[in-house]
């Protein structure tokens, strides 16, 4: 009991087919802020917080080295954090009219990369991948298949990555595994 | 067999590459690049099926998606398909394909038989004939079926795979012929993406039909090449545009391998569904040639013109020797030219009373005879054209006179004009408006709808010229790239020599006449040959009322079925025009209905079919189930540990051991599915207050209340148990089922009612994996895996504490649902599967046995426990559930709370939660059971409840059952009737809905 196993949905299995590699990116610390974002005690406390800049235009995203911060909603934001989730939830909760919540586990991510990406995505999602239309430093909520996922991109060679709640993760990877031979 | 009708030279198909093919039963050659319907031809096999209703021998009409007739049953076994388009059925080698609606042959069939009794056939006929007796229908319908019936559908399951998906582009156009390729060209020039659909298997359009192929095939070829050029630029070939919704979102089915025969395709799917969103859409969609409608007008032969062109020029097959042109337009000289320049013998019969003279000049070359003024009346031949009669028409086209003229012929090429396609736009909501010079509709760019917008270029939109579909859909194609934003290039109009011959003045005659008044006699005119619809209906229609269009369609079904009247509409609505006595425009159009053309199903389910069809939710603890030999079942969407049968235990057995367990031992059920919701914020109480029937003001940090959950109505529609983790911080459960309805419930009051408040909801449903630790050594197995203090006194019931199970933190909430002394674990779901293994290796020496829903649901029942779905169905009050305790009389507001005072709420006799106890100890009454007033033999019996919860009950000893009773709670003790449906009579006590612990020592142990 020492050593206690930790597990992924999907235990990272992985895809690599001719133009598509999909991979889980394991276990990734998750917290879900809440706050009023448009306010400067908010905006200068999270990028205390994160050092660094973290005003968010709608649908975007920021990284540094330690984090990742992506825009869910005008009082919604989603951190990947390489540090602790408690201590970090607990120090954004010091804020004022803030809240905080570890969902480390609520959802795992995949990254999908390779020429099909893109072609994968729009099987089973209604949101335009275009790069003219969602690229790089771009994020969205939207659904893939019955999942709800949290998608974004990464790189133009296509990177894209999909966040997707822990029990349709097996859902969602058989989808784009069956999506792959087709596209 | 050779291939007889096969011109020596000329046409598209590879002559190189021999294809096999058999239909019904006879083997033939082909070529690639065939259609079915052309290698038909080629082979001379005229006659290729029977019509719908009076089992009449049918051909070819058309060369395109728009054949009526030529309907064919697909290959076989599981890859058999019915009613497809011989016409759009691409050769491959080794194809099968069977006529349809003939029995016992094509040649020989008795349903022929329906053509002499006709007259007793009429429009209406199934309505009028077989609704009464109303019983009989179901025995009618099926000899109706199978003496009418189209194809036969497979019995086994599909082995094809599909695939759907969504795509977007700025301009998308419908069609690939001149129109469409010069719209796609335009607006690729500013780099707009642009996506171009169409239905042939390769682009062109109607210029593939034309004669002097080389110029087309070089447009062609040009435009393609133009649109490679783009990266933006998607060229669909296979593909109609099959719906046209609003906001243009277009639906198109691709045929990806459907040409390359079943099982051939590899790893692609059969075919390919696309949901398309597109900013501007071109329709460039072409139009289709009418027939005229003349006596016997449907004998394997007779054609539409410009099929007997298409066939000539793209296939290189001539359909006869012996052709008539029969037409009231010029458009069909082309094919009487073309068909003289490639052999044949033609005669032109022309309704109109004179021609111009260059065009009899050019017949003249060509040896072509030509009746003015002419019109067929008859044509003989049962099971193909053999000749035609023709006859001089009267100044008003209502009669023939004169002498009659006997022409030898095994083709008649026919054509009524061209009515554009205008499906799509009609889809999208444009209306249409009728152009008397070309006698047909098209849409009203006046009248289009707003939120969809489009733009008609080329045939559809009625002009008929190749030049000019090029120069109006250059321009639809550089005006919708612009209302994207983008600057395309000026409009090139590419121009090249196409042979074809322009409409002319058309001079429509909707209903060519005979010797006879239309309708007596036996000659058929037909004008939808898919239903077998002839005037005559149109007329008896006309007598009986039925005179509005959409009365006219349902009440004859012409324009119904699978060609969706593409050759039929307009010259329906003109006949009805004339026995009005009013214009076309009057009569009006019926709706145009997706699909275009038929769908297959398996297309429109695409990829999310077999375990994609809905997702198979798993909790962490999920394969240590499969491990362990659990059943499951499906909850929700979850997959939920049912029981674990042992070696030799059937269902029944397995849920009473686990079911003793629990009370006699220690047992664990993963409870991970539950909804969880986390709250937080300075207003999350007040959130709570409103959205619950107690009280929650005073609930301590670290303590934990159950609390039920009304509708506006005051229905109960969740419940669950909530804890306050911290001053403004708590802890929501729900209902596996309910979860994401009780979160959409929580965000819609915030974000509608009270904005202003400061509370935030998140699910972390799946952040945490739960297992219940139910029974009387439930502590004791915790104690030996936690940090936690978990004596009596220290972490009482209705507490939660924090720390470390099994190593790994976690949060233990001590709530039961079984009455057992009960912990439920909770651990970050990374550690769920390393918590069950813990528990069951720490299990061991207290015979921890893991327990499914089955026996969570016995366990709760023994308990009076209800379950929200189960015992309440969306009709029930806390009161009716006897819970009027959890009401609170102090709160000013919560949700629900105004219907309370509802007459309905508030009445006598509502059915109210109780228990039975049947008078047989070992009855176990199934659920659904009706409790009736008095027994009769038979339905209807005055019911006053029914049994909503019924198991058998090891620790009560007997069976037992909850139920909802018309005032049962002042019952109890009463004994009541319950009529099964197998006719059993039961008689049960009603008794308290607790059958074990009333006093509720054993959960505070």
């Amino acid at each position: 009991m020492d050593n206690p196993v930790k597990a992924t949905p999907l235990e990272m299995a992985a895809i690599d087919v001719d133009g598509l590699t999909v991979a889980e990116l394991g276990l990734v610390n998750k917290i879900n802020l809440r706050g009023d974002f448009d306010s400067q005690a908010c905006n200068a406390a999270l990028t205390e917080l994160l050092g660094m800049d973290c005003r968010l235009e709608a649908n975007t995203y920021v990284s540094n080295s330690a984090s990742t911060l992506f825009w869910l909603g005008p009082n919604e934001r989603m951190l990947y954090t390489d540090g602790d989730p408690q201590s970090v939830a607990e120090r954004w909760r010091a804020a004022p009219g803030t809240a905080a919540v570890d969902v480390s586990d609520y959802s795992t991510v995949l990254r999908l990369s390779g020429a099909k990406t893109r072609d994968v995505i729009a099987s089973g999602s209604p949101f335009d991948v275009h790069p003219q239309h969602f690229g790089v430093g771009q994020c969205t909520q939207t659904r893939f298949g019955n999942a709800s996922v949290l998608l974004s991109n990464h790189a133009d060679t296509p990177v894209f990555q999909m966040q997707v709640r822990w029990s349709f993760a097996r859902y969602a990877f058989d989808y784009i595994k069956r999506v792959a031979d087709y596209v | 067999m050779t291939q007889t009708h096969r011109l020596l030279e000329g046409g598209l198909v590879d002559r190189s590459k021999p294809l096999t093919f058999t239909f019904d039963g006879m083997t033939y050659t082909g070529y690639q690049g065939d259609t079915l319907a052309s290698a038909l031809l080629a082979n001379g096999v005229r006659l290729l099926g029977r019509s719908f209703k009076y089992h009449r021998p049918r051909g070819l009409i058309a060369a395109g998606s728009e054949e009526p007739n030529a309907l064919m049953q697909l290959e076989t076994g599981p890859y058999t398909e019915p009613n497809t388009r011989a016409t759009c059925v691409e050769l491959y080698d080794g194809l099968v394909a069977k006529s349809q609606n003939r029995w016992p042959s094509l040649g020989f069939d008795v349903g022929a038989a329906n053509s002499l009794v006709a007259r007793f056939l009429p429009a209406g006929f199934y309505y009028k004939t077989f609704m009464w007796p109303a019983s009989m229908w179901m025995t009618y319908e099926k000899y109706i079926r199978k003496a009418a019936g189209l194809g036969v559908s497979p019995t086994e399951n599909d082995p094809d795979v599909y695939h759907g998906t969504y795509a977007h582009c700025d301009v998308l156009v419908i069609g690939a012929g001149p129109a469409g390729l010069a719209a796609a060209t335009a607006a690729a020039s500013g780099g707009a993406r642009v996506m171009v659909l169409d239905e042939n298997n390769t682009p062109g359009g109607a210029l593939l039909g034309t004669s002097n192929n080389a110029a087309s095939l070089e447009f062609i070829k040009r435009s393609e090449q133009a649109l490679e050029q783009h990266e933006n630029v998607q060229l669909l070939t296979r593909t109609t545009a099959t719906g046209y919704y609003d906001y243009n979102y277009i639906t198109a089915l691709e045929k990806v391998t459907d040409h390359m025969g079943p099982g051939n395709g590899g790893k692609s799917p059969r075919q390919r569904f696309w949901k398309i969103r597109a900013k501007q859409v071109v329709v460039a969609a072409g139009s289709i040639e009418r027939p005229l409608v003349f006596a016997d007008n449907d004998r394997p032969g007779v054609m539409l013109a410009n099929a007997v062109g298409t066939y000539i020029n793209r296939y290189g097959v001539l359909p006869g020797n012996d052709v008539v042109v029969f037409t009231n337009n010029d458009s069909a000289y082309q094919v009487a030219l073309d068909a003289a320049e490639n052999g044949g013998v033609v005669t032109v019969v022309d309704t109109r009373p004179s021609v111009s003279s260059s065009l009899k000049t050019q017949l003249e070359q060509k040896n072509i005879k030509l009746f003015q003024g002419h019109a067929i009346t008859s044509v003989q031949g049962a099971k193909g054209v053999e000749s035609v009669r023709v006859m001089k028409l009267s100044a008003d086209g209502d009669s023939v006179q004169g002498q009659a003229w006997e022409i030898d012929c095994s083709v008649v090429a026919s054509s009524g004009g061209w009515t554009p396609s205008c499906h799509m736009v009609s889809q999208s909501g444009g209306k249409l408006k009728y152009i008397e010079s070309i006698a047909a509709f098209v849409p009203d760019e006046s009248r289009l709808k707003k939120t969809s917008p489009n733009i008609s270029a080329g045939s559809c939109n009625g002009s008929f010229d190749t030049a000019t579909c090029i120069q109006q859909g250059a321009r639809a194609g550089l005006d919708a790239a612009t209302r994207c934003g983008f600057d395309g290039a000026a409009a090139s109009g590419d121009s090249f020599q196409v042979n074809e011959i322009p409409l002319g003045t058309i001079s429509p005659l909707w209903l060519v006449p005979t010797t006879h008044p239309v309708g007596e006699g036996r000659s058929k005119h037909f004008h939808d040959f898919q239903n077998d619809v002839t005037a005559a209906d149109i007329q008896l229609a006309a007598r009986e009322g039925f005179v509005s269009v959409e009365h006219l369609k349902r009440y004859t079904t012409t324009g119904m079925a699978t060609d969706q009247g593409k050759t039929s509409n307009l010259n329906a609505l003109a006949i009805m025009a004339n026995i009005q006595g009013v214009s076309i425009p009057e009569v009006g159009t019926t709706t145009f209905r997706p699909p275009y053309t038929p769908l297959t199903l398996g297309a429109v389910g695409g990829q999310e079919s077999r375990e994609l069809f809905i997702q198979e939710r798993q909790t962490p603890m999920h394969e240590w189930h499969v491990d362990n030999g659990a059943e499951f079942e499906d909850v929700g969407d979850w997959k939920r540990s049912w029981y674990y049968p042992q070696a030799g235990e059937d269902m029944h057995s397995a849920v009473q051991r686990e079911t003793l367990a629990v009370r006699e031992s220690v047992g664990m059920l993963d409870a991970s599915t539950l909804g969880k919701i986390d709250i937080q914020g300075k207003d999350a109480v007040k959130l709570i207050e409103m959205v619950y029937t107690n009280n929650w003001q005073k609930l301590a940090i670290g303590s934990c209340r159950y609390g039920l959950m009304l509708n506006e109505h005051g229905m109960i529609f969740d419940d669950g148990v909530t804890t306050r983790l911290a001053e403004n911080h708590y802890h929501m459960t729900t209902t596996t089922g309910g979860a994401a309805r009780v979160m959409g419930w929580l965000e819609e009051w915030l974000q509608t009612e009270w904005p202003e408040w400061e509370v935030y909801c998140t699910s972390v449903t799946e952040q945490w994996a739960v297992m219940a630790i139910n029974g009387p050594k439930a502590r004791e197995l915790l104690q030996d895996i936690t940090d936690i203090d978990v004596s009596k006194d220290a972490f009482p019931f209705m507490t939660m504490r924090e720390g470390k199970v099994a190593g790994v933190p976690a949060r233990v909430y001590r709530i039961s649902f079984t009455g057992e002394l009960a912990y439920e674990v909770n651990v970050p779901a990374r550690y769920g599967k390393h918590l069950i293994e813990a528990l069951a290796a720490a299990g061991k020496k207290y015979d921890l046995c893991p327990y499914g829903t089955e026996a969570m649901h016995v366990l709760r029942a023994e308990k009076g426990f209800i379950i929200v779905g189960q015992d309440t169905d969306g009709t029930v009050t806390p009161q009716d559930m006897d819970m009027d305790w959890i009401v609170s009389k102090t709160k000013e507001e919560y949700l629900g709370n105004r219907s309370q005072a509802r007459i309905d709420t508030q009445r006598a006799a509502r059915p109210q939660l109780i228990g039975l106890l049947t008078e047989d100890p070992t009855v176990v009454l199934p659920e659904g059971a009706h409790i009736v007033s008095e027994v009769s033999d038979a339905p209807p019996m005055p019911t006053i409840g029914h049994v909503t919860s019924s198991y058998m009950s090891p620790n009560v000893g007997r069976s037992i059952a909850l139920a909802l009773l018309q005032d049962g709670i002042n019952r109890k003790g009463d004994v009541v009737t319950l009529r099964l449906m197998n006719g059993e009579v039961h008689k049960a006590t009603v008794s308290d809905t607790v059958f074990v612990d009333a006093e509720g020592v054993r959960v505070r142990g």
